[in-house]
């Protein structure tokens, strides 16, 4: 069953930054950072997924795949 | 939030209290029934056997939902308000209060006023349901706000 696969740490390693500083600079804890890396999160809000977009400077479409 | 913490503790003590007076009870039954015998007229006898004979079969459903209920509240005093164990609680009790259901009924048709505990047992197991069917939900609910990130 397709579905939407989530490539934090491909953006993260690209722009060479840690779980750690992006969870602080986002406003959000690294918990709740690694649910969203580990694509156990159900649903994801539009203001934490503009606030990634924003630090890693990238588009919503280079963070989340559907396959 | 303090109140609710009073509320939850005045809950527990009489959850407790109630807990000793049905062991009590059960310990004092057949000494009470022969005192009454002793004392009153022997035909309410017959009657208080009956009662006797109720109380002692739903004795286990009720320290059972006793010890439930027990269980249930203090995970509300420690936060743990919408979990999987608290529905399987809430199941109990109502399953619990099914049991005395049936039991009060078979006993109404030896002594009619137990159709008045049949009527009680049977909105509460019902009331219980629903509760059960709300918690439900609002555990999946939860699950998934909890995975909104």
């Amino acid at each position: 069953m397709k579905q939407i696969i989530v490539n934090l740490d491909v953006m993260l390693a690209k722009r060479k930054m840690s779980s750690g500083e992006l969870a602080e600079r986002i406003g959000i804890t690294q918990a709740n950072l690694s649910i969203l890396k580990t694509g156990k999160a159900k649903a994801i809000r539009f203001s934490t997924l503009a606030a990634i977009c924003e630090v890693l400077d990238c588009q919503p479409g280079d963070l989340l795949e559907y396959q | 939030m303090k109140s609710t913490k009073h509320s939850i503790w005045l809950s527990l003590i009489f959850t407790g209290v109630l807990g000793i007076c049905l062991l009590a009870v059960a310990v004092c039954g057949p000494w009470l029934l022969a005192l009454i015998g002793t004392r009153f007229s022997l035909g309410y006898m017959p009657f208080l056997r009956i009662v006797l004979t109720a109380y002692y079969l739903c004795l286990p459903f009720a320290l059972l939902a006793v010890f439930v209920l027990f269980a249930l509240l203090l995970r509300i005093l420690r936060g743990e308000v919408f979990v999987k164990a608290n529905i399987i609680s809430i199941s109990i009790l109502s399953w619990c209060c099914i049991v005395a259901a049936v039991i009060t009924f078979a006993a109404a048709f030896f002594y009619i006023p137990f159709s008045l505990m049949t009527a009680a047992a049977v909105f509460i197991a019902l009331i219980l349901r629903v509760i059960k069917n709300v918690f439900d939900t609002a555990v999946s609910l939860k699950a998934e706000n909890d995975l909104t990130i």
